[in-house]
Formats: C-alpha cells, structure tokens, sequence
C-alpha cells in the first residue's frame, strides 16, 4: 500500500493525506497524554501557565454561570473542556474543587439534558447546601463564576434506557435507541434535590421525538414549594406535554408520601419501570412500596448519591473488619491501631516509627468510618491516604488494597 | 595586712604541678566516665518536667497545624513554579547558550532548580508535609525526585530510620554515613586519619552516596548481612539510577546534537554544584561541634519528651537570609525540622520562636549560629576525630541552666 502510496501521489487526493496526518497526530498526542511522567508534567505546567483551562492531565471545567433556585440551593452552569465525553440523562460526575488549599472531591447528578449539553456546550448541578457540608456550602458561598473546577467522565447506571439490564450498565457508549418493549409507564420518584438526575431524564424524554416513549410520571415530594427545585419548569413541561404528569407533595403540608399514595399513581405494575433518587428513608420506603404494589425488583433502580449519606455513630461493641487480599475477618472492639490490624491479617504491611511521625506505613484509605487516634477527628471519606499506625476504626471496615 | 598575707601565700608554692594536674586527672577520670555513662542526656530534668515539655511542644504542633491551609498550598505551587521556570530557562540557555558565559548561566539556574526540587520541594513533599492537600502529584508515597536516590528507598532510610532513632549511635546510619567517624564512641582506626578526603569524596557524590546508603555496604563487608537480601533493592536503584543517567547525560546532549558534550558538562557541573550544597546542608544540620549523640540504652522505652529533647540535642540550625532557607529547604531549621518533620517547612521561621522560648524555660541548648560558623565547626570537627583521643567520654548536653 504504501508503495503504491509513493510511486502513484496523483491519486491520493491531499485532502485524504491531510486527514491522514491529522488523524496520525491526533492519536499521537492523545497517546502522549495516556503517559504520565516528567515530560508530560512538564508541558502541563506551561500549558497551564498559559491558560489553566489548557490543562491536559485534569479536565478543567469553567463556572458560566451561577444560580440560586432556592435559598438553600446552588445551580452551576459548567463548560466542561472538548475532551469531555457527554453523558447519559441520570449520569452523575465527580466534581473536584479546592477548599483552602486541600483537594475535595463530591459525585452530583447531572440536571440539564445531553440534548440540552449538544445545544449549549453546557452542563449542569445543583447542590443543596447541607448544614455543615463542606463542599455544598463552599459551592453556595464561595465559587464563583469564571472560577475553575476539575470534572470526571460521566459515570453511573442511574438511567432509563438501561432498564432491567444492569449487567449491560458498563456499557457507557449504548445509545437510547431501544426502550424495552414491555414499559408502558416510567415511574419516577423524586424526593428533594433526588430530583435532579431525573429532571435530566424527564428533559430528553420530552426532547427525543425520534421514538414513542412510555407514559412520564414524576411524584415529586419535599418539604414545602420554597425548597422545590425546578418546580416553575416541571411544571410548564407538565402543561405542554400530554404524556407527561407531575404529581408534587409538600410534606410539610400533607406529611410524607405513604406507600398507600402510591398506587394511585401506577398504571400496570407489570409494565411499570421505576426510578427513585432522594434521601435514605424515602428511597427506602418508596423501594418497598413499590415491591408492594407488585413492581419486580429489577424494574426498580436507585441512585444513592442524591441524599447525603448518614452519620454512622461510632459503635460501641464489636467491630468487623474484612481484609479482601488475605480474605480474613478480624473481629475487636476498635482498640487497635489499623496497622496492628494489618499485621494480624496478615498483610505485611511497611511501618516505620509507628507513632504518626515518619508517614512510612501511609496506606489507602479503607472503606468505614476512622479516627486519627492523635486529635481524636473523623478522617474523611474522600482523603485519599491515611497513617495506619494512628488510625483506629469506629465502625466496621472493608479493605479493598492496602497501598 | 592584705600585703603581709599576700606575701606569706607567694612564699608557699601554690600553683599545682603538671605531676599533680595529672594525678587528678587520672583520679577523676573514672568518675567523670562513670558520671558521663550513667547519666542519661535528659539528665537535669525530671520525668514530669519532661512530660511538660513534651507537651508545650505537641501543643505548639496542634497550634500550628490549625493554621495550614491555603497559605501553604500558594507557597507550595509558587516555589514549584519558580522551579520548573528554572530549570525549563537553565536547560534552555545550557542548549543554546553563545558564550560560556550564557552557558554558565544555564548551569547555575539548573543547578538552582536541582537544589529547589531536591530540598524544598522532594525532601518536604516525602516527608508528608503537603499530604492533605490531596493532590497525587504532591504525595509523599508518589512523589519521585530529581536525584539518584529513588523516593522509596529515601522514605526508608530518611523519613524512618534517620528521624526516629536521629543521632543513635549504631542505629542512625545518617551518623557520619558509615564513612566518618565523628564521636569519640566510634573506635578510632588508621583509615580515619584520611577521613577528610572521604568527606570530599562524599560531598562530590552526594546523591550516589545518598541512593546507594539502603545498601548498608559497611555491614556487608563485615559480612553482617549477604549481598543477596539487597537484590530487591539494587534493582530499584538501578532503575531509578539508570533513568537519571539517561536523561542527563544521555537524552538531553543527544538533543543537541553537535553540542552534545557542552550539555554533557553543563548537567555534570549543575548535579556537581547540587551534590556540594546539599551535602553541606545536611552536614550543618547534624555534625556541628556542638550537636549531641546518644547511646542505644538512654533511649530505650523513651518518652514523647525525652523524644523531642533528643531530637533537639541531636541538631543544629543555622540562621540566614529568605533564599538561604528556601535553597536549603528548610534545613537550616533543622531543630523545627526534626521535631516536627510533616509540618509544612515554610512554617519553621515562626515556629522557631516558640520552640526557643520552650528551649529557654527548660534549659535546654538551642544550637545556632551562622552559616559559615556552623560550617566551619563541621569541618573541625571531621579534622578533630580524624586522630584518636586518649580519655573518650560520651559528649552529655550541658542546660543552659539549673531547674527548679
């Protein structure tokens, strides 16, 4: 080929050499960038120089724009970089920001629909700010627009066209051309800022005319108007479009949904597909309602990252901890360090002054809840390492790699 | 009446002869060694007064810990800033350089980035002092460092061994780095006459003889430990030792093409001038006249003040200007650095004023001078050891003054 290439350039047109070459440094640089090393961190840091959006190792998004829906709620319009692979209606992201000094990362929910992303290039969150969250408040209080935050992929399985096919989740590129025959009603229950990956959902249903959907039904319930997100625009949706019903509850007027309410609002169990996202209790609850009213199982899907996630207390009594590369359990009552731990299940783990001095035995952190033995404080869920030698466990432990 | 005394004590010879001065030398050399061997370097402070003092230092530590944030994460990224502008211009100017003077230049400001990365950046970095800001490029378990030494092998031997038993004899290897004999504990032999030219020696191959100090080379001659057990080890080290070679002195004079050897030379002069300054920062921190070493035994079971009063005797600092303490990453608060090694470095300056008030009311000394003073106390002190002494006593921490 390449002879013929050569002997014979009349009849390679230079618009097809161009592409060639083009497509070539494309998969080079994008090759580039898969290493990570000196020479990569290096041309980073003058492209960042330049321009902080330039970043090639984070994808930098920028803050367009800022709003306050409700008083306690923040909507941030992102411009994520080109790089960035759209997402699926229910997919959330990880959201990095910096908080004096120190790296947090939290997942929030997609709210704006991928049709609405193709428009504008935009995509947003809301976050209601919880009391003492560190990062929902800095997110009400501090970001501003113009101000830059570091964003994952789209991730998650929290969506429609996936319905009774979990196994196929991993699948990221499945395009929602094909709803199963059987759904005759999405069924979505929304309690709180839950509501915001179903609003993306409920957007591109009511945009993609290209296929019938099934019938829409939102039960949407928080504690009174004031603190409904998005209420005004579901609202205008639910008037326009004909198959498609909002049904909103204020608790405080009418007190939570039972799961007697909810039949009212189910057409035919069989062919219902439910989506419920909101805090613990009521997903909960609703999960169980729905179980009643004769809904399968795997029709029904949760997405747990709406609703923060509740305090565990600190368990006074035995503690499990699960060593998943030696496979042991080890059963006490939280008194030894984690490191003593390790050393017991035998893992073998590096150690140096033992006495949170010389961070030679710094490890991943494992999944539960963790003090630092030193000042007494939680250790929280997203450090990333932490000093065995002085950390003690106060609920049960799964540790997945110890480095 | 004070003449008729004066002369009757003139008549008497009283001035001690040299026969005398040396009986009583003799006599009291026993007690001062038994003195000196029992008595254990925290001796002037009672357990209680230890705790206390153990205590306002761990207090000063939660102080100071409240306050890092932000202020260090800027302070952080602006020096890794001006160090990659240095060493982007110098590796540039050593390139295209026009004259041995820009060529020159290019040298000294990769030799600056070297020495930035080397003692502010990598050393502090590795010591978890910016671990919270849970950035992966800035973690002390990640972070790999522009020298021979690979990070792993440095955790190990610095971070662990070094900063916990600091100063041991037998168990700090840093002491004297197997080469010197500094103190009157190690057994004086021929070779340590000719110390001063190992010392050189060290100094010019400061990063070989930092990478290759996991080795534990003088316990394989003495046949205390096989070759074998270091396999693990040499191969890391030959990895990482190997990937500094290449890009020095192989990757980028390649890159130059016809100048490849004036890129050659230029690297070899920077890592030389990197070598020199950080061999002598590290030696001012430890090897100072007036810097103390303990035996195995007076630290058994110590307590977390006797530890921090070891870590205090153990060190020495010396004072300077802004860039004098950035360039040697801090470590001319080496006393702030071993007592509280994860906080972040920049932090020292201001902490120092405590640590010495804390010094002040326990009487404990607080070894500082200036930087060519320091210096020049290494220097006689590497001379001093280098012939034996007659009447070895272990050198004990005199207080400043006596407690209540």
């Amino acid at each position: 080929m390449s002879t013929a290439f050569k002997s014979n350039p009349s009849r390679v047109s230079p618009m097809i050499g161009m592409a060639w070459t083009y497509t070539w440094l494309y998969k080079l640089g994008e090759y580039f960038w898969q290493q990570s090393g000196q020479l990569q961190d290096y041309v980073n840091f003058v492209l960042c120089e330049a321009d902080p959006r330039w970043d090639q190792q984070r994808m930098a998004a920028q803050i367009i724009k800022k709003e306050h829906p409700t008083a306690d709620s923040t909507t941030l319009w992102l411009k994520p970089p080109a790089k960035w692979q759209g997402f699926k209606p229910g997919q959330y992201v990880t959201f990095e920001c910096e908080i004096n000094g120190s790296r947090v990362r939290r997942c929030y929910s997609l709210s704006n629909s991928p049709a609405d992303f193709e428009r504008t290039g935009l995509i947003s969150i809301t976050v209601k700010a919880i009391p003492n969250g560190k990062v929902s408040n800095h997110i009400k209080d501090h970001i501003a627009e113009a101000d830059l935050v570091y964003l994952s992929h789209a991730q998650g399985v929290f969506s429609y066209q996936l319905t009774g096919a979990q196994e196929n989740a991993s699948n990221n590129q499945e395009q929602p051309k094909d709803i199963p025959e059987e759904a005759s009603q999405y069924l979505f229950l929304a309690g709180g800022s839950g509501i915001t990956p179903i609003k993306s959902m409920i957007e591109q249903l009511m945009e993609d005319r290209t296929f019938n959907h099934p019938k829409i039904t939102l039960v949407y319930t928080t504690n009174n108007e004031g603190d409904a997100i998005y209420l005004e625009r579901l609202r205008q949706l639910a008037e326009h479009q004909a198959d498609f019903d909002l049904h909103f509850h204020a608790s405080d007027d009418h007190g939570y949904l039972t799961t007697k309410q909810l039949r009212q609002w189910i057409n035919e169990p069989s062919t219902t597909d439910a989506f419920i996202c909101g805090p613990s209790a009521f997903m909960e609850s609703m999960q169980t309602g729905l179980r009643k009213h004769g809904i399968a199982e795997d029709h029904i899907q949760l997405e747990r990252f709406g609703a923060a996630k509740p305090a565990i207390k600190p368990t006074q009594g035995k503690l499990t901890t699960y060593f998943e590369p030696t496979d042991h359990t080890l059963i006490n009552e939280g008194e030894s360090s984690l490191l003593d731990m390790a050393e017991q299940a035998g893992l073998n783990p590096k150690y140096g002054c033992r006495a949170g001095i010389c961070h030679e035995c710094k490890c991943k952190r494992p999944e539960g809840e963790l003090i630092n033995g030193q000042t007494g404080k939680a250790i929280p869920h997203d450090q990333s390492h932490i000093q065995p030698c002085v950390t003690y466990a106060t609920s049960d432990l799964v540790i997945h790699q110890w480095t | 009446m004070n003449s008729i005394v004066e002369t009757q004590l003139a008549e008497q010879d009283l001035t001690p002869t040299k026969k005398d001065l040396a009986q009583a030398k003799e006599e009291l050399a026993p007690i001062k060694k038994e003195l000196a061997t029992t008595t254990k370097f925290n001796h002037w402070m009672t357990d209680e007064q230890l705790e206390e003092f153990g205590k306002e230092l761990t207090a000063l530590r939660e102080e100071t810990l409240k306050e890092v944030g932000q202020e260090d994460a800027d302070y952080i990224r602006s020096i890794i800033r001006k160090q990659r502008v240095c060493e982007i211009s110098g590796r540039t100017l050593i390139h295209f350089s026009i004259n041995p003077i820009t060529w020159l230049a290019g040298v000294g400001l990769l030799s600056v980035s070297k020495i930035m990365e080397n003692m502010e950046i990598g050393h502090n970095i590795m010591h978890g002092q910016y671990d919270w800001m849970n950035d992966p490029k800035l973690n002390s378990q990640t972070y790999e460092w522009d020298t021979v030494c690979d990070s792993e092998s440095w955790r190990k031997t610095h971070n662990y061994e070094h900063h916990t038993y600091t100063n041991i004899l037998g168990k700090d290897r840093d002491y004297g780095y197997a080469v010197l004999r500094l103190s009157d504990d190690t057994p004086w032999k021929p070779r340590h006459l000719f110390q001063f030219i190992n010392y050189g020696l060290l100094s010019v191959f400061f990063q070989w003889g930092v990478g290759l100090h996991e080795l534990e080379s003088e316990r394989i001659r003495r046949r205390e430990i096989s070759l074998k057990e270091k396999i693990p080890f040499l191969k890391r080290i030959s990895k990482k030792a190997s990937r500094q070679v290449f890009k020095d002195y192989i990757l980028f004079p390649l890159l130059a093409g016809p100048f490849a050897l004036k890129v050659l030379a230029g690297n070899a002069l920077a890592n030389l001038g990197r070598n020199l300054w950080a061999s002598t920062i590290i030696f001012c921190g430890h090897f100072t006249q007036d810097a103390h070493t303990f035996t195995q035994e007076e630290c058994e079971n110590e307590s977390q003040g006797a530890w921090y009063l070891r870590q205090m005797l153990g060190s020495s600092n010396f004072t300077g200007g802004r860039w004098l303490h950035i360039m040697s990453g801090h470590l001319s608060y080496q006393i702030e650095h071993h007592l509280f090694p994860d906080i972040p470095a920049h932090r020292y300056p201001k902490m120092s004023l405590k640590v010495k008030e804390i010094c002040d009311t326990y009487g404990v000394p607080y070894n500082t001078n200036s930087f060519g003073k320091q210096y020049f106390s290494v220097l006689k002190r590497i001379l001093q050891y280098s012939l034996p002494d007659k009447n070895p006593l272990p050198k004990k921490a005199i207080p400043e003054k006596a407690l209540a």
